[in-house]
């Protein structure tokens, strides 16, 4: 059906936008407007400002760039001399001075008098500080070993003179004193001597470090302890 | 549908587009942004770690430019190949100047470089004959090197008794496996510049020694003998040896006495070689002084029978006795036939002297022998004659007291009177103060304590035994 609506115009009902309309444009027009007004705060404001703050920061690092190179270049540099440096410690650290400990045991020898206390000489001396994998050893001192006196007591006091002297500082404790007499020189004096084997072990390198006052160095406590639960065996066989 | 429907629907659609739009806008404006943000976080916080970095950066340089002015230390402690040919004639140095020489050098095996090391390691073997300290000199010697060496084993084997109860100074057979290190570095540091290098060197100087020192290896200061036996020499001495002196003070009575014939084989050489009279007089005196005192101290060693300890007595033999007599020998040798001088005389006479006081008249008549042969040229001399004469009375003497002593005189008593004679019990028969004994010997003086005799112009006493 067709609706014509033959009223004078001034009778009319006027034309206006339907509310429903105006309401739906404006709600459109109102978030659409906020959406591009977001878009644009963002777009001209945050992200400029980003921008512009990675465009300060890499101007920095450009900055920044050619220092960093060269400290790494030092740093390379560096590394090489420490590898040289770790490499002469790691040599010089497992010397022993011979001279230390042949000049010790000799004052030890000599502390005996003239047989007051003990007389002892030597035969030979085997030094020999190749390391040994299987029985964790580090190398050994042995020597045979004469004791001018009848009384077996000597060769004790010898062996308890060179346990608590500096010799021992890089050697494992010598095992007790053994023996056996030789025999009866009538021509020399004094004529019966004992004859007794002297062998001491070496203590792990970490434990005969030295400062460079020639003392020994402090040890880490729980190698020391591994060390002793692996201590080699100390002493030598009777003659 | 009508057309209302449509518009709406349109503008519906239309609108939802534009907010589809512009919420899409947002979105990958708003992941743009999170990027970028992202970005900049990342490289804020990898310039912060450069910044903190780049604040070590003096400090590594400092580090850098120690490292390299210690690394000359590494090369002087680790040899390179030069050094390593260098390396026998310094070890036939220190053999020398320990007192021996190397009976074999061997060039052991060379290990191969690990690929990261920069030191390849190179071993010896030593052979040669010394004593203990010889060899504790060497080993010092060795250890002590700049360059780094190490003693990795040594076998040591003591002379037989029989080898040095022979002319000969014992010697012990000894090997010595010795290790050394050739720096041959694998990487080469690319030497980075740095400003004002020197400068900052300078302000680094302290560190750089202290570092130094650190880096070089240390090691024991031996101080010789120092009066101690040799422990490989078996120290029991014969058992008609009698009474003698602890071994030890035997070594130092021998040191003390080479020590001195040292100085007077130094004395001598310098007296050979002065360029002016006044200073070779000057010399000689003080030779002569020297050697008669010497001599005199020598003549006491042996008289006592002081040494048994073979190697000191051989020690004894060979650097004193042996230096003495040979100065002593030159030195007759090259006065031209003008006879003893005046030094060696007046120094001979007062150690004659000393031994008379001493009671030591067979040292004294000893004394006398050296120069006995050739008095007959000095007496010729007036400056030299009244020494000369001192000299024989002295040897008079000593001869007088030695011959006095041999005469067997048993003194039974003296019996003392007032008023009369005194009288003494000698070998069984009464004399009186005046009387003759025998063809030399006359009574002069009976006391209370002792008798005197006058012989040969000399007046002796004889104690009176002590009765309980």
């Amino acid at each position: 059906m067709i609706l014509i609506n033959l009223l004078p115009d001034e009778f009319r009902e006027k034309k206006r936008t339907p509310i429903k309309l105006l309401l739906a444009i404006t709600a459109s027009v109102a978030i659409n407007g906020s959406l591009a007004a977001y878009w644009a705060w963002t777009a001209f404001g945050v992200a400029a400002e980003v921008k512009s703050e990675l465009a300060v920061l890499q101007d920095q690092r450009a900055a920044i760039d050619p220092q960093v190179t060269y400290h790494r270049d030092l740093e390379k540099e560096s590394q090489l001399f420490d590898a040289r440096e770790e490499m002469l410690k790691k040599i010089t650290a497992n010397r022993i001075s011979w001279t230390r400990k042949a000049d010790e045991l000799i004052d030890v020898i000599n502390a005996g008098g003239d047989g007051e206390k003990y007389l002892v000489w030597l035969d030979d001396l085997t030094v020999d500080q190749k390391e040994g994998s299987r029985n964790k050893s580090y190398g050994s001192l042995k020597a045979s070993g004469h004791s001018g006196s009848t009384s077996f007591a000597h060769v004790a006091n010898f062996l308890d003179d060179l346990e608590h002297s500096t010799f021992c500082e890089d050697f494992n404790r010598p095992a007790p004193p053994e023996g056996s007499q030789s025999s009866k020189d009538e021509g020399l004096m004094p004529a019966e001597i004992f004859n007794f084997p002297l062998e001491a072990m070496l203590k792990p390198p970490e434990e005969r470090r030295r400062g460079p006052d020639g003392k020994l160095l402090p040890v880490d406590k729980a190698k020391t302890e591994k060390a002793k639960a692996e201590k080699p065996k100390a002493g030598g066989k009777k003659k | 549908m009508n057309t209302e429907k449509k518009r709406w629907f349109v503008f519906g659609g239309s609108s939802l587009c534009l907010a589809a739009g512009l919420g899409t806008l947002l979105y990958f404006q708003h992941e743009g942004i999170e990027q970028r943000r992202a970005e900049v976080a990342t490289l804020q916080k990898s310039i912060e770690e450069d910044k903190k970095l780049l604040q070590q950066t003096p400090e590594l340089v400092k580090k850098v430019i120690i490292q390299r002015e210690t690394d000359v230390v590494v090369k002087e402690i680790l040899s390179d190949e030069k050094d390593v040919t260098d390396l026998a004639r310094t070890l036939n140095k220190f053999s020398q100047e320990s007192g021996f020489n190397l009976s074999s050098v061997k060039d052991g095996t060379r290990s191969a470089k690990k690929s990261k090391e920069d030191f390849e390691r190179v071993s010896y073997t030593l052979a040669f004959d010394a004593d203990a300290f010889q060899l504790l000199t060497f080993l010092n010697k060795i250890e002590s090197h700049k360059r780094f060496m190490s003693v990795v084993a040594f076998k040591l084997q003591a002379a037989s008794r029989n080898e040095y109860t022979k002319d000969a100074l014992p010697r012990h057979r000894v090997t010595l496996d010795l290790e050394t290190y050739v720096y041959a570095p694998t990487g080469n540091a690319t030497e980075v510049k740095i400003d004002h290098y020197d400068k900052k060197k300078e302000l680094l100087i302290s560190e750089i020694s202290k570092r130094a020192s650190e880096l070089r290896v240390p090691y024991y200061e031996y101080r010789g003998q120092r009066g101690r036996r040799d422990p490989w020499i078996d120290p029991r001495v014969p058992v008609d040896g009698g009474e003698h002196l602890p071994i030890e003070e035997q070594i130092a009575l021998v040191d003390g006495l080479i020590e001195k014939a040292d100085e007077i084989q130094k004395v001598w050489d310098e007296a050979k070689q002065a360029d002016n009279l006044i200073k070779t007089m000057k010399l000689r005196a003080d030779l002569e002084q020297k050697l008669a005192l010497l001599e005199e101290e020598i003549r006491r060693v042996d008289a006592a029978g002081l040494l048994v300890f073979v190697p000191a007595l051989r020690r004894f033999d060979k650097n004193v006795v042996e230096v003495v007599a040979s100065v002593r020998e030159q030195m007759n040798k090259g006065d031209g036939g003008a006879g003893p001088s005046t030094a060696l005389l007046r120094e001979t006479a007062e150690a004659m002297e000393r031994h008379v006081e001493s009671q030591e008249y067979e040292l004294a008549l000893a004394a006398y022998a050296t120069i006995e042969a050739r008095l007959g040229l000095a007496d010729q001399d007036p400056l030299k004659e009244p020494l000369v004469k001192t000299l024989r009375e002295l040897k008079h003497l000593a001869d007088t007291v030695l011959a006095f002593e041999k005469i067997e005189i048993k003194i039974g008593g003296v019996a003392l009177y007032e008023d009369r004679p005194p009288v003494a019990l000698i070998n069984g028969q009464a004399y009186s103060e005046g009387e003759l004994l025998g063809e030399e010997l006359i009574l002069h003086n009976i006391r209370t304590d002792q008798i005197e005799f006058a012989f040969r112009g000399l007046i002796l006493a004889r104690p009176l035994e002590a009765r309980p």
